[in-house]
């Protein structure tokens, strides 16, 4: 290639500055803030004067940031289920071709994810009052699984596409139901799709915050609301704590992620 | 032999196209049928809607009398091999070839006893244990016609199971899969565009042009008594020669150039005279060979326009005065002496077949 990076001289010098500066630019953020959730001063004074577990102590002893960590994880999962459940329905049947209106419905799928998020957080708020569902543990789920189901449907459409249907054919010949083909032949073929897809489905919950202020209330809210709610009332490292652990577990699924995308080629 | 699977006037269209148009085929218990054709046919159209993966448009399929469009693929009690390889990715050989004895719950025992029979049959005992993805081709195809038989199917179907492998590959296989019918007594359908395949496996072979089958006969008198250009063409080579047919009470051919080949049997009218290329035996003009009178077979002269040496054979391509070129294959040492210019005399060593 003409534009070969071994063949660049000094200029390559010079993109491996500009590299480290935007690598800088975006993870400086996240160096800042556990670096403040372990230092020792209560005003957020950067560099800290010394280190501590303190805030940590104070995170778990607190009943409300802790319920607000397993109402994230119970609407993570449960919502990350469903939007794979109905992601899972939507592929087999558009990456089959017999469909009619497969397009439309691939778009209109997508939609949630082109939409602007506010715009669709009204919508959804409105619908989940009259239905009532706000600050409920099912109105969570559903609205978190609607913003995860296009990412689902693009993981698995992509699974299936790649994956040989006459494998599932030759299943049935051997008398299995279409039904049971799926789940002996298909599936287990898929199964790093399916992984990916649920990962994907839970990050997009657990970090989900404009749809979950609409949604949440006294009795209900997740770890970015709560967070959100606290920052507005006063700036305690606590809050540093909190970012940390929905930090550490974001980068602890995208590295299970990376590993299984990896090894799937 | 009495239709054990009737194909009646099956037709398949995928919206404006016709892939499968009004096909009838009647097909024996334990046969080993071949449908040959080139590639977009129709023939894996016709052999999936067999299998149940594709619904006719219209027409039926019966087998033993009774309509097999209304059971479902997996209760057919078919096995299939496809071209592309189809062994389940996760399972290892052994559970791969005991995928559809578990679907039926065979008991274990059962089971067992099977699988080792399929492992034999198709010689992969020390493979049992692995998975697909280290195996061969050629072996992968074997666990699938094991898998396809394990459950002892009325019917085995094959779609082009040898396209993807080399060619001494192809003919170790082709041999097994002949060995295999004969041992087991299974009904085979078999697709292939390789027509050189079908006369090796075949005891009879389906032709398919554009969706419709335009001979279904033996071996022999696909080559022999082609039932159309078509067939002519596509099995083997055909030197094809507008022809006249005389009355009955003299018998012969009359061929553009002025030759003409005595030809008992024929209805009198026009039509093209077939020879194959090993129908001739060349004669250099010059050596004068007089033994050769047109009260006999007769001949053709010509001009030799190109000599190839093949191994076994030699094709020499001829060029007759009217125009028409016809290639013939000789034996090595009967040719050493021609060479491209010379005129050569054709003697015909057998009746042409009057295309109908
Ligand atoms: N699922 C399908 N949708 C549309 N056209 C098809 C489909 N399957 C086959 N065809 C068409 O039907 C014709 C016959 O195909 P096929 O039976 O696969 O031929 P062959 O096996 O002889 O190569 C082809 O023109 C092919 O393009
Ligand atoms: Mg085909």
């Amino acid at each position: 290639m003409l534009l070969d990076f071994r063949h660049l001289g000094a200029l390559r010098w010079v993109l491996v500055a500009i590299g480290l500066l935007v690598a800088g630019f975006l993870l400086l953020p996240v160096v800042f803030i556990v670096l403040l959730s372990f230092g020792s001063s209560r005003w957020l004074i950067f560099p800290p004067p010394g280190w501590t577990l303190k805030w940590y102590e104070a995170f778990f002893a607190d009943p409300g940031w802790f319920a607000a960590l397993g109402a994230s994880l119970r609407v993570g999962l449960a919502a990350a289920v469903i939007a794979v459940v109905f992601g899972l329905g939507a592929a087999l049947a558009m990456s089959r071709g017999r469909l009619r209106g497969a397009w439309w419905l691939h778009m209109l799928l997508l939609m949630p994810m082109v939409l602007p998020v506010v715009v669709l957080a009204v919508g959804i708020y409105s619908l989940a009052l009259r239905a009532g569902l706000n600050d409920t543990f099912i109105g969570f789920v559903l609205s978190h699984a609607i913003v995860a189901l296009p990412f689902t449907v693009i993981i698995l459409v992509n699974g299936l596409n790649s994956f040989d249907p006459s494998l599932e054919d030759a299943a049935v010949l051997c008398g299995a139901s279409r039904w049971r083909a799926r789940l002996h032949v298909t599936f287990p073929s898929i199964r790093l799709s399916i992984i990916t897809a649920v990962i994907f489905a839970f990050l997009i919950s657990w970090d989900e915050i404009v749809i979950s202020i609409f949604m949440a209330g006294p009795n209900l809210q997740t770890l970015p609301v709560k967070l959100w709610t606290t920052l507005r009332q006063d700036l305690t490292p606590v809050i540093a704590v909190a970012s940390t652990m929905v930090l550490a577990f974001s980068l602890i699924l995208l590295l299970i992620a990376a590993i299984l995308t990896r090894r799937g080629r | 032999m009495t239709a054990w699977l009737s194909i009646d006037a099956l037709s398949k269209s995928f919206g404006q196209s016709i892939a499968v148009r009004d096909v009838s085929l009647e097909i024996g218990r334990g046969e080993f049928v071949t449908f040959l054709g080139p590639s977009g046919s129709g023939k894996s159209t016709l052999l999936y809607m067999i299998a149940g993966l594709e619904t006719p448009s219209t027409g039926d399929i019966r087998l033993a009398g009774d309509s097999l469009l209304p059971v479902a693929p997996n209760l057919r009690n078919i096995g299939m091999v496809f071209q592309r390889y189809t062994l389940i990715p996760h399972l290892t050989v052994a559970e791969n070839i005991a995928f559809p004895m578990k679907m039926r719950k065979w008991d274990r025992q059962r089971q067992k006893r099977r699988l080792e029979e399929m492992l034999a049959l198709v010689r992969l005992e020390e493979f049992a244990d692995r998975r697909p993805n280290a195996l061969s081709g050629g072996q992968q195809q074997r666990v699938a016609l094991a898998r396809a038989l394990a459950y002892e199917p009325e019917m085995l179907l094959m779609d082009e199971p040898l396209a993807a492998l080399d060619q001494s590959l192809k003919l170790d296989l082709q041999r097994e899969i002949r060995r295999i019918h004969d041992s087991t007594g299974a009904t085979i359908l078999y697709v292939t565009h390789d027509q050189e395949e079908a006369m090796r496996l075949s005891d009879r072979i389906a032709v398919f042009h554009n969706g419709t089958v335009e001979q279904f006969a033996t071996p022999g008198e696909i080559y022999q008594k082609p039932g159309s250009a078509f067939v002519a063409g596509f099995v083997g080579h055909s030197n094809l020669l507008p022809a006249e047919m005389f009355d009955e009470a003299h018998p012969a051919v009359a061929l553009a150039g002025g030759d003409s080949t005595g030809t008992p049997g024929l209805q009198p009218g026009k039509g093209a005279a077939l020879f194959r290329p090993e129908d001739f035996t060349v004669l250099r003009s010059d050596t004068g060979t007089a033994a050769l009178t047109a009260a006999q077979t007769g001949t053709i002269t010509g001009t030799i326009t190109d000599i190839v040496f093949l191994g076994p054979v030699v094709e020499i391509l001829v060029r007759l005065a009217s125009g028409a070129r016809i290639l013939v294959r000789q034996a090595p040492d009967l040719t050493a002496d021609l060479r491209p210019g010379d005129q050569v005399s054709l003697r015909i060593l057998r009746q042409p077949w009057i295309l109908p």
